[in-house]
């Protein structure tokens, strides 16, 4: 089960990640509804998911958090198992410099319920409170109307488009890149 | 010294590629002290030359990794090692992640060499040679916008601009944009013809 609130948002909280989260983690790496468009090339077994938990979400310069909605007696602490539900994962790499690079993403049975703007602003506005970052960058394959969708709605530019970039679900396709500065993001209204 | 030829140019400029050797580093080390070369290589700060032996070792030399020391070589320059007087390294170019769909290029010439006409020849060689030997479907490159030197250069032998990274790397006082540029296949066959190459 996920650890601690890091970060609260109106209906979604960001919780630490666990060792014995990898098989939530796994999901993004194997679940075909969602895999292509995050880029999963590779998927993963359970073991190599937690090890991944321990090279790459435990290292300085990794913030990853399971996005989670919780129950109403849910503890800031550690919950049970059945005082919070696992949506998601929000995350970002290089929160140690001054550029952070933004993933995040929703299993399939949570998606359309509004949760995934909640979880990034709630994620987004973390980072900037918490890390001496100058701006966020992110970016989606030209066919993920969804997280563009969602970076333009939150005020992100799109600034790049490396053409036929990847090979992913059977074809060569766009990454569209965005970005969104410290002053950018604090002078909207989120 | 760079070690064997691995591509000759097809002028008679005596433009070659040759292998990065170890005892290179000191010549790479002028790289990691280029606030805008360095870029390529995500690096923020200056090595040591044995920092750099390792990135050789580590970098370099990896599999999934191309690295070229472009020479101007003597009349009797062998395709062997060359002695120190018959070879002259005038650019390093180097590409990461050649084993996916996009490998990201890099490429450096010493202050003193610019100028001289190898630039462009020496970046078209490295990169017939990266189409030749992997299944590279595009390529890309990141240049500080205020790098005008390399900006040229990338454009010169046909990338596209594809966007700008706003603000990116602090540099020189101040946070600067970082230019995408990537290049496909069929432009760099389409470009060779129309060139008559």
């Amino acid at each position: 089960m996920p650890g601690p609130i890091v970060a609260e948002g109106d209906r979604v909280v960001l919780r630490t990640v666990e060792r014995d989260d990898a098989a939530l983690l796994q999901r993004s790496s194997t679940d075909p509804r969602i895999r292509y468009s995050l880029g999963s090339i590779h998927h993963r077994s359970l073991a190599e998911q937690e090890d991944g938990i321990e090279h790459w979400v435990e290292r300085d310069g990794s913030f990853v958090t399971v996005a989670c909605v919780d129950d109403e007696d849910a503890p800031a602490g550690n919950p049970d198992d059945d005082q919070t539900t696992p949506i998601g994962s929000f995350s970002a790499r290089h929160v140690d410099g001054d550029r952070a690079w933004l993933a995040y993403w929703l299993l399939p049975e949570h998606t359309g319920e509004g949760y995934g703007r909640d979880m990034a602003t709630t994620g987004i506005d973390y980072l900037f409170d918490h890390f001496d970052l100058h701006g966020i960058s992110a970016g989606a394959y030209e066919f993920n109307d969804a997280s563009r969708g969602l970076l333009e709605d939150m005020g992100f530019t799109q600034v790049a488009r490396r053409r036929e970039g990847r090979y992913i679900d059977g074809d060569y396709y766009d990454e569209v890149q965005y970005d969104v500065l410290r002053r950018e993001w604090e002078s909207s209204e989120q | 010294m760079p070690g064997p030829i691995l591509e000759v140019g097809d002028g008679d400029d005596g433009l070659v590629l040759r292998t990065v050797e170890r005892e290179d580093a000191a010549l790479l080390q002028r790289l990691f002290a280029d606030p805008y070369a360095r870029l390529g290589l995500h690096e923020h700060s200056h090595k040591s030359e044995a920092e750099v032996e390792e990135f050789v070792e580590e970098q370099v030399e990896d599999d999934s990794n191309a690295g070229y020391l472009a020479c101007v070589d003597g009349e009797d320059a062998p395709y062997d090692h060359p002695d120190e007087d018959e070879t002259t390294p005038v650019a390093f170019l180097y590409a990461h992640h050649v084993d996916r769909d996009r490998p990201g290029v890099v490429c450096w010439m010493p202050p003193e060499h610019r100028g001289e006409g190898y630039a462009e020849p020496a970046l078209e060689l490295m990169l017939d040679s990266l189409w030749r030997t992997y299944d590279a479907h595009t390529v890309g490159t990141e240049v500080l916008d205020c790098d005008g030197f390399t900006r040229d250069l990338v454009e010169s032998v046909g990338f596209v601009e594809e966007g700008c990274g706003r603000e990116v790397r602090f540099v020189d006082g101040e946070y600067r944009d970082a230019v995408q540029y990537g290049l496909l296949r069929e432009e760099y066959d389409e470009g060779a013809r129309a060139g008559g190459e």
